[in-house]
């Protein structure tokens, strides 16, 4: 059988998504979250794992080096892609948000510093909102720009918000809910239409038991 | 300049490959200038991005563009001689285009080869088209190939009932190009229009496959007479791809939508495997006369040397 390739970020997200696998037949034995493998085969060796940086995902899916991908939504959001968003895994549940100090007042200056790891989420926000921006990219550490007081706000993923809390700082506005979603190459869809949909029923049937 | 004589080779290779089998269909080779007037592409809309492209002034003052398509100064050339098609016409062009894409990896400069096929609209003429474009791909030994076929017309007639503001139709459409049915769903809530024809669209997703079963769930949500005529002409196109023998190469796409704001009927983008994007893509564009003042309706499809080379070559890299 022709091999589906499937791309996934290690992590928190990686370790639901193949317990949801699990619960719909598709069976990666040899998987364990410590192990630094990169590639792992499923049982009938036609579904092939592949582990790659979360924001890359997109992008092999994009190019078709994968079929498919599971990906957090803010990812997607944040640099759109030409694949298809097929599911909505409902796993890897957070919030796109604005956090700071509590006392901070949006549209009280002329011009707002915002530290992010997603400048075009923050920009676009922002933008709608008529409030002027001036968007400092990060890569990580997001909590400490307005500490240090390199920004006035942060746009960053909220899960529990322990971090925040423990930085002294809270969530002023939420911009929007994401969680994982399943997308697909446009290419590999119209070439391996059955697969796909067959693989994507299973998923939505493990996606019935998980729930 | 390239100075790689195996890849040059490989292009020319390409080059005679397609113009072989346009010949062989009847399509005659036309040319078309490298500059054109600015005029003419920003008189007709939303063809070409204006952004994309490349613009320089003579030294009266004149704008005038670097060739970014061939179809409409084809269409124009066409319009001064026939008001009406009186004939069919059969062109086939590969030159280069010249568009700034935003993407600064692309190359300003690609080398376009396509057909233009000026006949009535009918679904043989359409059916011959796409089996033409799936022979030359053929011929250039891609593996797994197919080809997606949608229709305009689908769309705008389910869409044309929905109150919706510019901005809030580009959103809707490009939920229906992703196929993303949860935010479909959730688009519509807020809405209003009438359930059956909120539940259409949130069927467009699913109306992608073998053509026989797409048609028969299109069928089941197809609520106007138009939308019935479309169906039955590209069940028409399908029956017309299958006495050519390539049933097994396409699929019905249901969510394939314009691109290009002056297709006016059947669509369709060609794929092969291991190669993430369409390499070749087509349409109907009945209406590109009008803006002319001709009646010329036609159909035709493009793809691009460079990309049908970068397909093969990734076709040969996971072969190993």
């Amino acid at each position: 059988m022709e091999i589906l390739t499937v791309a996934m970020a290690k992590g928190r997200i990686a370790n639901q998504a193949i317990t949801l696998l699990t619960e719909a037949g598709i069976l990666f034995s040899d998987y364990d979250h410590k192990s630094r493998k990169l590639i792992f085969m499923d049982e009938t060796k036609s579904i092939k794992l592949i582990f790659v940086k979360a924001v890359d995902v997109p992008t092999y899916v994009e190019q078709g080096a994968a079929d498919i991908g599971v990906i957090g939504k803010d990812v997607l959001l944040e640099d759109p892609k030409d694949v298809y968003e097929l599911l909505d895994l409902g796993i890897g549940k957070c919030k796109v948000a604005i956090a700071g100090f509590p006392d901070t007042e949006l549209g009280a200056r002329t011009q707002l510093k915002v530290a992010s790891k997603y400048p075009n989420i923050a920009k676009s926000h922002f933008d709608q909102k008529g409030i002027r921006t001036d968007i400092i990219k990060l890569n990580g550490s997001v909590e400490l720009a307005p500490l240090i007081g390199l920004a006035d706000c942060i746009v960053d993923i909220v899960e529990t918000g322990t971090t925040l809390k423990e930085n002294g700082l809270v969530v002023l506005e939420t911009i929007t809910e994401v969680s994982a979603r399943l997308i697909v190459n446009k290419a590999s869809y119209a070439i391996k239409t059955e697969r796909i949909q067959d693989f994507i029923s299973d998923v939505k049937k493990g996606l019935e038991v998980y729930s | 300049m390239n100075l790689d004589l195996k890849e040059v080779e490989q292009f020319e290779q390409t080059v005679r490959s397609l113009s072989k089998r346009f010949s062989t269909y009847g399509f005659q080779r036309i040319k078309t200038p490298a500059f054109e007037r600015y005029d003419l592409y920003s008189k007709v809309t939303s063809s070409v991005n204006r952004k994309e492209m490349v613009k320089v002034i003579d030294p009266s003052g004149e704008v005038f563009v670097l060739r970014p398509d061939v179809t409409i100064p084809i269409t124009q050339e066409l319009s001064h001689a026939h008001r009406k098609l009186t004939s069919e016409h059969r062109f086939y062009y590969i030159q280069e285009v010249f568009r700034r894409s935003s993407d600064p990896s692309e190359k300003i400069e690609r080398t376009q080869a396509g057909i233009e096929y000026f006949t009535e609209k009918s679904p043989e003429a359409d059916a011959e088209t796409i089996s033409l474009a799936l022979q030359t791909m053929k011929d250039l030994e891609f593996d797994n190939i197919k080809i997606e076929i949608g229709h305009s017309a689908f769309f705008d007639e389910m869409i044309g009932q929905l109150p919706l503001t510019e901005n809030e139709l580009d959103q809707l459409k490009a939920l229906i190009q992703a196929k993303n049915s949860v935010e479909i769903a959730l688009f519509l809530e807020n809405v209003e229009a009438p359930s059956d024809m909120k539940h259409a669209i949130s069927q467009i997703p699913n109306l992608y496959g073998k053509p026989r079963e797409v048609l028969k769930r299109a069928e089941q949500v197809s609520s106007t007479p138009r939308m019935q005529e479309t169906l039955s002409y590209i069940a028409e196109v399908c029956r017309g791809l299958a006495s050519y023998g390539f049933e097994d190469d396409i699929v019905l796409d249901f969510g394939l939508i314009n691109r290009m704001d002056y297709y006016s009927g059947i669509l369709f983008q060609g794929y092969v495997g291991r190669f993430g994007k369409p390499v070749l893509m087509g349409g109907r564009y009945d209406r590109l006369g009008h803006e002319f003042g001709a009646d010329l309706p036609a159909v035709g499809f493009a793809c691009e040397i460079e990309t049908l080379l970068k397909a093969s070559d990734n076709q040969r890299l996971f072969e190993r």
